[in-house]
């Protein structure tokens, strides 16, 4: 039992006397450390602790003041934050309630910054691979920039000197000034999806204004604004007058030009070269044809000169010859076989005239018959007193036999 | 006169460049040559009148149509510089 001259709190008794006491001494406290352990919870809130060497300090950072973060707190980074220090009944903790949070080292916008780039890095928007080209010859250009700027006069100027067959479409925007980031990702945006509708079909869009402190750049470094430029239906060329820093908007877009001047030099081509590559394809065009007639002249020169067309009549002559000799050749044929013949012939006729009976008696001999004409070959076959008639070569001898032995 | 609709600069270039390659091969016969001569000419007649353009067409966007067409009227530099100078006089938006 505690003494009777003590008090005794009930623990809500005590914890509010505590969460009464702290509220008062520490209504509004900087806090340097390092940030670990560094939640987001889905509602909205973040939760984390403070440490350093020895000590850890429970934080809460409510919705309504982490929404005013320019930068992205992660674990490990120093801090510095402001706030309450107060206590939490019914988890029975004290804990810094932040209500301000800055970076440590560089400054807020500085970091914020480069976490920008780091996170559009990683989602690709600075891919070399995805920077889409120029086009050579831009029928119509929209210009998103102010409309009263040095920037824009520099750019008509160039493209009235270089290319007047561009149409050109003015896309006014404040480029400084809280409102400039909605106002540019909204331009781009707009003609992105007049172009897609086919409404005001471009070629290319330069976002751009005229040289400024690196502050006044500011609205080229907004993540709106590189959304939009990532997302854009035709080519970006980014022209911040700014040399020396390189903003969001430079390197999402598909070309980073130095000045607005510069961007237009680099989107139009320069008209007096372009008449000069003209006329050289015309003199060539002029060229290859005259050519192109010289050769089939030529050629045709060559046909006419050749023999058939100089003299039609010599082929048929030379077919005629032709015929002629094979003629010649036949009737030699012809001849010599007909001679042949002809010699065969007398041979056969001479065998045969050798043969002839009539050729026998003109030799001496004769023939003998009866009167019947019976050929007499042997004496026996007539009887003294016969008839007989012989037959000489020429003329018949008609007799009568006197003996016959 | 009834014109054919402009092809592209580029798209045009492109055409003359390859009638100039098939006219100096010599390849192909001499009524094609003669017809792609004239389409030759026709094409860099095409590309000298759009060079010819003396007068850029400049336009200021105003703001979307109900059918949502853009709305454009002609700008004019220092008329505009006046009236948003006019408008704008909290802020200095000139760079």
């Amino acid at each position: 039992m505690p003494p009777t001259n003590a008090t005794v709190w009930t623990v809500s008794q005590f914890t509010e006397q505590v969460k009464t006491v702290l509220d008062e001494c520490f209504a509004n406290v900087w806090v340097v450390g390092e940030l670990t352990d560094y939640k987001k919870h889905v509602s909205g809130h973040h939760y984390f602790s403070l440490k350093d060497a020895n000590s850890v300090l429970s934080c809460a950072f409510f919705r309504g003041s982490n929404l005013r973060l320019k930068f992205d707190p992660k674990t490990g980074m120093e801090v510095f934050a402001r706030g309450r220090f107060s206590f939490y009944p019914q988890q029975g903790k004290a804990q810094l309630y932040v209500e301000e949070m800055q970076p440590k080292g560089e400054g807020a916008a500085d970091l914020a910054l480069k976490q920008l780039k780091e996170k559009l890095h990683a989602k690709g928007y600075f891919d070399p691979a995805r920077k889409r080209t120029l086009p050579r010859f831009p029928r119509r250009i929209a210009l998103v920039t102010s409309p009263t700027g040095a920037a824009v006069r520099d750019m008509l100027q160039i493209l009235a000197n270089r290319w007047p067959a561009a149409e050109v479409v003015i896309y006014p925007v404040r480029v400084q000034g809280e409102s400039a980031p909605a106002e540019i990702a909204a331009a781009v945006r707009a003609l992105s999806k007049l172009h897609e509708a086919k409404r005001l079909v471009l070629d290319a869009i330069v976002v751009g204004r005229g040289g400024g402190s690196a502050e006044d750049l500011s609205a080229f470094n907004a993540e709106t604004v590189a959304d939009a430029v990532f997302l854009a239906a035709v080519p970006v060329i980014s022209a911040v007058g700014h040399e020396t820093d390189v903003s969001i908007a430079d390197l999402v877009a598909d070309y980073r030009a130095l000045t607005p001047s510069q961007a237009i030099t680099a989107l139009c081509p320069d008209r007096f070269e372009v008449e000069r590559d003209l006329a050289d394809r015309t003199s060539r065009l002029r060229f290859a044809l005259t050519n192109r007639l010289v050769m089939s002249r030529d050629r045709l020169d060559r046909i006419a000169d050749r023999a058939a067309f100089r003299r039609p009549l010599d082929r048929v002559h030379e077919h005629a010859q032709a015929l002629d000799a094979i003629a010649e050749r036949i009737e030699k044929v012809v001849c010599r076989r007909l001679e042949r013949s002809t010699q065969q012939l007398a041979a056969v006729a001479a065998r045969l005239e050798s043969l002839s009976p009539l050729n026998v008696l003109s030799r001496g001999y004769s023939l003998t018959r009866t009167p019947d004409g019976t050929v007499l070959r042997d004496a026996v076959a007539v009887q003294p007193g016969d008839r007989i008639v012989t037959r000489l070569a020429t003329g018949e001898i008609t007799s009568t036999v006197n003996e016959a032995q | 006169m009834p014109e054919e609709p402009p092809i592209p600069f580029e798209t045009a270039l492109a055409q003359l460049d390859k009638i100039l390659r098939d006219l100096e091969d010599g390849s192909i016969t001499l009524d094609e040559s003669l017809a792609r001569y004239e389409r030759g000419v026709a094409l860099l007649r095409q590309c000298y009148a759009q060079l010819k353009v003396a007068e850029q067409k400049i336009t200021q966007l105003t703001g979307l149509t109900i059918d949502g067409d853009p709305e454009l009227k002609a700008f004019e530099h220092t008329a505009s510089v006046e009236k948003v100078k006019a408008r704008r006089t909290k802020t200095n938006e000139d760079d």
